[in-house]
């Protein structure tokens, strides 16, 4: 315990390389450049707003007064915010990424030390960075408080949000930095990230709004650019009222290590302890999540919709990230960056794998995480009573179809390249766009004509977890399953047939996967 | 003690490393020598950690080195071909975050830093930029990264390339200083003569296989059973050429000049003395009758075939 503490304190408080790259920061003058066109800049919109609240004539409504005031103040947190969430991505990115350009990060990596470390490490200058930009920033924005257009509380609540997104932000960057070692890739990756996210969750917020909700729940806190929505809101947690706030920064908390975990485990090899940790803590927060989100929808008041609706309508919510990429990345990764020349699976499936990173775990891991997710989801619905268990049981069995469809879809798209990325992006594209198509044919569906009988929703039908009787939900599980099947066996054979061409070929073929020289 | 077991590094079917073994003692300096490609920066990765083996295993003082073993790496001192360093960092910094890493107390760095820059004469450089420092000098700075944890072990991967014979001069003398200190190292070089200098043991690799290996006079000894003698006369030499044609171990005459000409011999010192009385009193002129000695770079380039992987 001593020696575990005493581990913590090194890698957060006394971090070697949290402290280099202050240094560096502080003494570089493109910082001074960064800092002052920032400064810049914020105070020219300020000014610009200003002067043109100041231009208004007189003998307009109050109202009107004050929603100028509060323009001035979504204004200025507005560019903050932008300009938070595109420089701290950069800032990590490039943090990692000159670690490899001036070849200093073997010297680290033969170091006594944890990737742990290294990425702490850098996350923490980075965050101090970002902390100091935004108190630059505060008290441009505090005028608003002044002029009246914002209250204290609240301008540092959305503060504290822009902080929390751009601590998700620049996590992200850093595994996507070690895997493309570029900074323009791993920024522009996180923005396109960011823009899709919030454009999904932009929808999500409206379809609150136009059903009457008035409550969001902290995890909107979160939403770049709609955080304002959760400012001065609540979580009721049992009979405690907690501040949405502090929900969103627990939340953000286990994002960041669960994603800092992933940039570890792209530093380092196949099988590697921090593989595993990333898997075994990907597992806790899944659960962790679809419990939330479980209960989160149990308290709900969701008018006119009934149980069973009301569960499909959830997995509708699950099924998206699956569907997005969870385990269907995990079905066509496996590999550190150490070492990866070609990538082809050795084998469809093995047990001892699924914590390590292999492509042969890929399809136990994707199990865990669907009944993980499932559980999670499931039993605080039942423990309401919102639902029954045959129910959540059967739409669970719809839910290990989806899955099985959508990792049959991806392993077979991994057949047809020689490397992981292309592999990956193309099993991504393919999945973004079938979740997409099913998502809006759906909430389309479900919100208004219920017509199940077109051409399209023929096809798409075992897609989408609608039904009208607990039969047809289990004839499309098994429809699902049938087809997830087959892609996976006609996966199987391209396989053996690309290790067959590589063998013929003089390569050899082993168990690391690792093909590099043909002989 | 280093010993390393049948190290094997594999990538695909390319063997970078195959079956390398040798054993080191504290105080022994070896001279790690091979052409580009040969293995030899594959093998110093493994022993650094930075590499995983495909089989085979080295142990420092019966501790196994792996990457899942962080304690161990604060027995090694790894300087690769490369400086890494950092942009507007000093020198005292540099060599604090290292300290810091390879977990030295915070109280105790000021003076291992002092230390280090006094032993690699860069003390009066503490202060400076990094980047600001001459060739020779960041190679210094380097190296005494690699000792501010005190390391038990020392890896210098052409730590002589690209410095002038001054500065090579100064990193010669020190590398022997860190033998004296009872440290375990291992250096390799392109620059043999060199090598020969500081070196107590000499490997030799090609292909990824360890073809000799030993204290530098036992490997030329092993490798050339016959010794090269030469011999310069002021006249006749041609006529000494061919009295010597049949003797007793005596074999490939060659000559360098009229008068002088050299030829392998593969006797007894004994045998030898006795020649050169036979010479001596068959009225050849004997100006000079010497040994040649075998140097590193004869004996590379005996045992190897210059063939790159």
């Amino acid at each position: 315990m001593t020696a575990w503490l005493s581990e913590q304190r090194r890698v957060y408080f006394g971090n070697a390389n949290s402290v280099k790259e202050y240094r560096i920061q502080l003494r570089s003058t493109k910082t001074v450049w960064y800092w002052g066109i920032y400064l810049g800049i914020l105070v020219l919109v300020a000014l610009a707003n200003y002067g043109s609240i100041g231009a208004r004539s007189g003998g307009e409504s109050a109202a009107s007064v004050q929603m100028a005031l509060t323009t001035y103040y979504q204004l200025v947190t507005g560019f903050v915010h932008a300009a938070i969430l595109l420089i701290a991505p950069m800032m990590a990115a490039s943090a990692i990424v000159s670690e490899y350009e001036l070849r200093s990060i073997e010297l680290v990596q033969c170091s006594p030390v944890s990737t742990k470390y290294f990425f702490v490490g850098k996350f923490v200058s980075c965050m101090r960075q970002i902390l100091l930009l935004l108190f630059l920033a505060l008290p441009i924005a505090a005028v608003g408080v002044t002029l009246g257009g914002a209250s204290w509380p609240q301008i540092l609540e959305q503060f504290a949000y822009i902080g929390m997104q751009a601590a998700i932000f620049a996590a992200i960057a850093m595994p996507l930095a070690v895997v493309s070692q570029s900074i323009v890739r791993a920024v522009s990756a996180v923005v396109g990230l960011g823009f899709a996210f919030t454009a999904i969750s932009s929808i999500l917020v409206g379809i609150m709004f136009a059903t009457g909700g008035s409550t969001f729940p902290a995890v909107t806190g979160l939403i770049p650019f709609l955080s304002a929505v959760s400012i001065g809101q609540v979580t009721q947690i049992g009979s405690m009222a907690v501040p949405n706030w502090l929900v969103a920064l627990v939340i953000a908390g286990l994002l960041v290590k669960v994603i800092l975990l992933g940039a570890g485990s792209a530093m380092t090899r196949v099988g590697s302890k921090e593989t595993v940790s990333l898997r075994i803590h990907g597992l806790l927060l899944t659960a962790f999540f679809a419990t939330l989100i479980g209960i989160g929808f149990s308290l709900m008041p969701l008018v006119g919709v009934t149980g069973s609706t009301r569960i499909r309508t959830i997995y509708m919510f699950l099924c998206l990230p699956m569907l997005l990429g969870f385990a269907q990345i995990l079905a066509v990764t496996g590999h550190g960056r150490l070492e990866e020349r070609k990538f082809f699976a050795d084998r469809l499936f093995d047990l001892r794998d699924t914590f390590r990173g292999r492509p042969s775990g890929a399809i136990g891991y994707s199990i865990l995480v669907t009944a993980v997710v499932s559980c999670g989801v499931a039993i605080p619905m039942i423990m309401q009573g919102l639902v029954t268990v045959p129910e959540a049981l059967m739409a669970t069995v719809w839910n290990f179809g989806l899955a099985c469809f959508t990792f049959g879809i991806c392993w077979l798209t991994s057949t047809f390249f020689d490397q992981a990325s292309p592999a990956r992006r193309a099993a991504f594209g393919f999945m973004l766009a079938i979740g997409a198509i099913c998502y809006f044919v759906g909430l389309t569906i479900d919100g208004a004509s219920q017509n199940f009988e077109s051409l399209y929703m023929l096809v798409l039908n075992p897609l989408l977890p609608f039904s009208n009787s607990s039969g047809e939900l289990m004839v499309k599980a098994g429809v699902l399953i049938g087809g997830g099947v087959l892609f996976l066996a006609m996966a199987e054979r391209r396989r053996h047939k690309n290790l067959q061409i590589l063998r013929d070929n003089g390569y050899l073929v082993d168990r690391d996967e690792v093909i590099t020289t043909a002989a | 003690m280093l010993e390393v077991t049948s190290l094997d590094k594999r990538y695909g079917q390319f063997q970078a490393v195959n079956d390398v073994s040798f054993t080191l003692e504290p105080g022994q300096i070896m001279g790690f020598i091979g052409s580009n490609g040969a293995g030899k920066t594959t093998t110093i990765k493994m022993l650094a950690t930075l590499l995983e083996p495909t089989s085979g295993k080295a142990t420092l003082n019966g501790r196994l080195l792996n990457s899942n073993d962080l304690l161990v790496r604060k027995e090694i001192g790894y300087m690769p071909d490369y400086f890494g360093l950092y942009e507007d960092i000093k020198v005292w910094e540099y060599l604090d975050m290292f300290a810091s890493l390879y977990g030295v107390p915070g109280i105790d760095r000021p003076k291992v830093i002092d230390e280090v820059l006094e032993l690699t004469d860069l003390g009066f450089k503490k202060n400076e930029f990094a980047h600001s420092l001459s060739r020779g000098m960041q190679q210094r700075l380097c190296l005494a990264r690699c000792l501010v944890h005190n390391p038990t072990l020392l890896l210098l991967d052409e730590p002589a390339s690209g410095l002038d014979p001054r500065a090579r001069s100064e990193l010669k003398d020190l590398i022997g200083e860190l033998g004296r200190m009872g440290k375990i190292v291992i250096v390799s070089s392109h620059i043999l003569p060199e090598l020969a200098d500081f070196s107590t043991v000499v490997g030799i690799i090609e292909r990824g296989q360890m073809l000799a290996f030993g204290k530098v006079k036992d490997v030329v000894r092993s490798l050339t059973p016959a010794k090269k003698i030469q011999v310069r006369l002021l006249e006749k030499g041609a006529e000494a050429s061919m009295w010597l044609h049949g003797k007793d171990h005596v074999s490939a005459t060659e000559f360098v000049n009229p008068n002088e000409f050299r030829f392998d011999f593969t006797g007894t010192p004994e045998d030898q003395a006795a020649l050169l009385k036979a010479m001596v009193d068959g009225g050849f002129p004997v100006v000079e009758f010497l040994d040649e000695e075998a140097d590193l770079e004869d004996l590379f380039m005996k045992v190897t075939k210059g063939a790159l992987n």
